[in-house]
């Protein structure tokens, strides 16, 4: 892989269970050192793309790289560069805690023993603890910090905070994700799947949006928060009926009348300006806002 | 149609027994084919494995597919769930059982079947019960329905009887077939009046047909076990069934494992058996012991007790029960060895390095279950051997065999899916495939270890156990000393059965469905296999095509008999050889694919598995064929040279013939003339009895029996080959 290649690079990615296809000609590029959501609604297909990106999955049409590698070629080359975290965590129940991470710390040529002992302090999980004695959310702690401690180069995170409480979640997100990125700025990768935005809102550099498998929407965290704004206005007397072609919805409430646009917005707002409102408001939406907006 | 809340329960709860339950029918029925005490063996395990298996999957499954709060919490009583869980399971039981005796009394109908009056009494209770249905529905009421069935019953029966003996009073020999000894009319008109009945009152059974069944299996199963009693035969399988039927639950829910619940229910049951009728015989009366004559009713009484205890045990364990873990596979208070201490155990922790020993280590731990089943069978194996050297002439070294029989099968089959079935029960099988090592290495370790376990403890360990045995002197008489062709091919088929039950694994959620499938594969297998042996040896064009080959060959090389018979003897192994190694390369390269891209998909195993059964038809079907056309390949140039002798002039009573006379006669083709070139050919011409009938001449000649010309051929390679004719 050239050094400025795509850490992942999907193209016409089509996949099916039985007659239903769940993935149908996606397309998805992300550039190294980036944050990435792929977002989606429960069965989107987020699940099967990534199990396509790990090879757990023969996918019917299209390719896949990693590292500009084929994950199906390059099994162990790619593996070794990558940490998964799945949407479904379980661990052998008759292993420790400290006995599942040298299980997984076996696999791996480098593993951070400082990072290991403080995201164990910090999730308060003891090396004692048998795994099958874990929570749910318990065991989703153990299975980031045997992805984390390894320091890959792409973290493949799959509906990551489901189960973790609102403390470990915010930490998770804020402090341990953030550390793992800024640990080697512009090479370390995450590829996150989830339908909580806004909990990554801070976080995400670009994603992609899929519905039913295919491809709704891919940008930019900055260019969606610029594109797709949020305009309202106020009048004296009710709220003129106005048709916009850049608008994605449009809301009367009496005097009020709210805007989602989707590009456009300067001439949205002289339109609405040459109308004389009380006020006039716009603001760029949240990412949680774009994706509502956009499957709404 | 809709269902009921209560049926839509019951269905839920069929459908997860229905396979086990499919493998303890067919067994039930397979009586009618199975020859030899080998095969009923077989037969009596898949009866009783499989009911094990049923009887212990109701509980069990809620286990694997941790459904346990979502059942527990719903707003229903807990003594609902029990009986419900419990009415499918008995009716389940109950039907094989009726299968299995309905089987028994089909077979001994025309032969010694001296127990009609039971059968009788069954069909007469099956009568009331089937036209009850219709008549109720009429009536609108219960007794009146009743009563109005055993009306229509007397008048029906009544009057056929009397008809047949008026119609046929001329024939009293069709008389006693129809109602004398045989009785075969009148079992057929209650067969079909009952059926009539069924459906004349469908209205009234749609909605109760579990009812209807667990009466049909009541009046059939209950003037049976009245009559084992008073015969004193009481069939083993059919207490087994019924003891296991009502102790599974409580040792599934004990173990918290469906496999567990298996293990331990069965060795109970043996074991309590060997106990109570040791201490019976030796401190209550020596008449209540296995030898003695009052063994079926103690096995009787004991197991009506034992099965009504563990009932109660059952129910009382269930109404305790507390949803503890979190995750679990086929239940993890099997899965897996816990660590407690101790240098060998403590070998078993995964280290930060050396992640080929990890593995290795992570599968050892995997195979726990099996490492309990040996130890339980071990431990009922050492009580066995014990009571035996305390009580030598009782015979408990049956029951070690009983055990072994038991036991063998089921290791073997654990070990191959335990390691892959267990990890895609806990969820873990995709995830641990992104670990940065090969698919094949992991596939690979797995493949090993379940071949190692299954080798030592499904082999090994039975047999150090035999050893053990025959250096007590219990049981040196009783298998011949093993060979070494024997030992190889036992070994084979011990390998052949944890690769299929590993291949199955691969291809399934979990180790029960592994084992299930296991054993429904085995049975396919064997039942390809036999398929195509009988197809083989019926089919005469593909014997024709190799018959003709095999002749050219004979010929063209000049092979005498036993220097044709040397080839093929080395040619069948050789490619038997051949054809199981691709065979087993393609099942394990299906197990592979399936291994790297675990995600179930629906067809896929039932498409690999129809392949397989294919390519063992196929072999079967040619090797059987083969062996047909190597028998026949014969005939063809002796009956040629047959001829040529018989159409020489006559040249005295014993003599050498060149080819060259031979070849004047015109009765050998070029290919046989190819075979004899350079052979060197004498005859003998034995005087037979001018005393023979035309009669008897003629029947000799027909079957060969007595023959008036010997033939010797010399081939040049020094080989000879002799034969007569007549």
């Amino acid at each position: 892989m050239s050094e400025s290649g795509p850490v992942v690079e999907i193209k016409g990615l089509s996949y099916g269970y039985g007659k239903a296809d769940a993935v149908q000609d996606l397309d998805l590029t992300v550039k190294p050192g980036r944050c990435y959501g792929l977002f989606g609604r429960n069965g989107a297909g987020k699940t099967t793309t990534m199990k396509c990106l790990l090879n757990l999955l023969r996918p019917k049409s299209g390719t896949v790289r990693l590292f500009g590698l084929d994950p199906a070629q390059n099994e162990v080359e790619v593996k070794r560069r990558l940490a998964y975290v799945p949407d479904y965590v379980a661990f052998y129940p008759w292993m420790t805690v400290r006995e599942t991470l040298d299980y997984l710390a076996s696999f791996r040529a480098h593993w951070n023993r400082v990072t290991e002992s403080e995201l164990l302090e910090r999730f308060r999980l003891e090396e004692g603890q048998r795994a099958g004695a874990l929570s749910k959310g318990q065991r989703t702690q153990l299975a980031l910090v045997g992805a984390i401690c390894p320091e890959p180069e792409l973290l493949l995170l799959d509906e990551p905070t489901s189960g973790l409480d609102p403390i470990v979640r915010r930490e998770f997100i804020e402090t341990v994700i953030g550390a793992y990125q800024e640990g080697e700025p512009g090479q370390r990768t995450i590829l996150v799947s989830t339908h909580l935005i806004s909990e990554f809102e801070g976080l995400i550099d670009e994603f992609t949006i899929i519905d039913r498998g295919r491809n709704v929407l891919s940008l930019g965290a900055d260019a969606a928060r610029e594109r797709y704004q949020k305009i309202r206005a106020r009048f004296a007397a009710a709220a003129p009926e106005l048709d916009f072609p850049d608008a994605l919805h449009t809301r009367r409430d009496r005097r009020e009348l709210e805007i989602i646009a989707n590009g456009g917005t300067p001439a949205i707002l002289q339109q609405l300006q040459r109308l004389g409102p009380e006020s006039l408001t716009s603001e760029g939406l949240t990412l949680e806002e774009v994706f509502v907006a956009t499957l709404k | 149609m809709t269902r009921t809340n209560w049926e839509t329960r019951l269905f839920k709860e069929v459908r997860g027994l229905w396979w086990p339950w499919c493998i303890a029918a067919v067994a039930s029925l397979a009586a009618i084919v199975t020859e030899g005490d080998f095969a009923e063996s077989v037969r009596v395990f898949f009866l009783c494995g499989s009911a094990a298996l049923f009887a212990a999957l109701s509980f069990g499954s809620e286990f694997q597919e941790r459904t346990w709060p979502l059942l527990i919490s719903q707003p229903l009583k807990r003594s609902r769930l029990w009986r419900e869980k419990s009415l499918v399971v008995g009716a389940g039981g109950a039907l094989v059982l009726v299968l299995d005796r309905g089987t028994w009394v089909w077979l001994h109908w025309f032969t010694s079947f001296a127990d009609q009056e039971y059968l009788l009494i069954s069909l007469f209770l099956f009568a009331i019960v089937t036209s009850s249905g219709f008549w109720t529905s009429v009536t609108r009421s219960t007794s009146a329905g009743i009563l109005c069935g055993s009306v229509s019953q007397v008048v029906v029966f009544g009057g056929f009887i009397l008809g047949v003996r008026l119609l046929y009073k001329h024939s009293p020999q069709l008389v006693a077939i129809m109602l004398g000894d045989h009785k075969a009319a009148l079992y057929t008109l209650f067969g079909i009046y009952g059926l009539t009945f069924v459906w004349l009152g469908r209205s009234f059974w749609s909605g109760k047909f579990l009812r209807l069944a667990l009466m049909t299996a009541a009046v059939f199963l209950v003037p049976q076990l009245a009559n084992f009693a008073s015969e004193g035969q009481p069939p083993i399988e059919v207490l087994f069934v019924v003891a296991i039927i009502c102790s599974a639950g409580f040792w599934t829910l004990m173990a918290r494992s469906t496999i567990g619940g298996v293990v331990f229910a069965v060795a109970s049951q043996t074991l309590t058996a060997m106990l109570v009728i040791f201490l019976l015989g030796r401190f209550v009366s020596p008449e209540l012991t296995v030898q003695g004559p009052y063994l079926p009713d103690v096995l009787c009484i004991g197991a009506g007790v034992y099965a009504g205890l563990f009932l109660w045990l059952g129910w009382r364990r269930f109404a305790r029960l507390e949803v503890r873990e979190p995750v679990a596979a086929d239940g993890s208070g099997v899965s897996g060895i816990i660590v407690r201490g101790g240098w060998v155990t403590r070998w078993l922790i995964s280290r930060p390095h050396h992640n080929l020993a990890n593995l290795l280590r992570k599968e050892l731990r995997l195979q726990k279950p099996v490492y309990l089943a040996a130890a339980v069978f071990t431990a009922c194996w050492l009580v066995g051997l014990g009571l035996h050297l305390l009580w030598p002439q009782q015979g408990y070294n049956d029951w070690l065999d009983l055990l072994l029989f038991f036991y063998i099968p089921v290791a073997l089959i654990l070990a191959g899916c335990i390691g892959v079935g267990e990890e895609k029960g806990l969820g873990i099988s995709e995830w641990h495939l992104t670990l940065p090592s090969t698919s094949r290495r992991m596939w690979l370790v797995k493949v090993g270890m379940a071949s190692v376990t299954g080798l030592a403890l499904g082999c090994l360990l039975p047999a150090g156990l035999f050893l053990l045995e025959v250096l007590s002197g219990a049981g040196a008489a009783r298998w011949g000393g093993p060979t070494r062709e024997g030992v190889l091919t036992a070994g084979l088929l011990a390998w052949l059965s944890i690769l299929v039950s590993f291949w199955a694994s691969t291809h399934l959620g979990n180790p029960v469905r592994a084992f299930v499938a296991t054993l429904i594969g085995l049975a396919a297998g064997t039942g390809c296999a036999q398929f195509g042996i009988w197809a083989g040896a019926m089919q005469s064009s593909m014997t024709g095509v190799q018959t003709n080959l095999l002749t050219w060959l004979i010929t063209h090389m000049q092979w005498s008999p036993a220097s044709f018979g040397k080839s093929i003897g080395r040619v069948i192994p050789f490619v038997t050889c051949i054809a199981c190694g691709l065979w087993l390369f393609l099942m394990l390269r299906q197990s592979l694919s399936q291994f790297r891209q675990p995600e179930l998909r629906r067809g896929v195993l039932l498409k690999r598995g129809v392949l397989l059964g294919a390519l063992i038809f196929l072999y079967a079907f040619w090797a059987r064929a083969f062996i047909a056309a190597a028998d026949k390949a014969w005939e063809f140039p002796q009956a040629e040279l047959e001829q040529a002798l018989r159409e020489l002039p006559p040249k005295g009573q014993r003599g050498n013939v060149s080819l060259s006379e031979l070849e004047a006669t015109g009765a050998l083709s070029a290919s046989t003339e190819a075979w004899l070139r350079g052979a060197t050919i004498s005859y003998t011409d034995v005087v037979t009895s001018t005393n023979e009938t035309e009669a008897e001449r003629a029947f000799a000649r027909r079957y060969g029996l007595f023959a008036n010309k010997l033939v010797n051929v010399r081939f040049p390679d020094g080989t000879q080959y002799g034969f007569s004719f007549r």
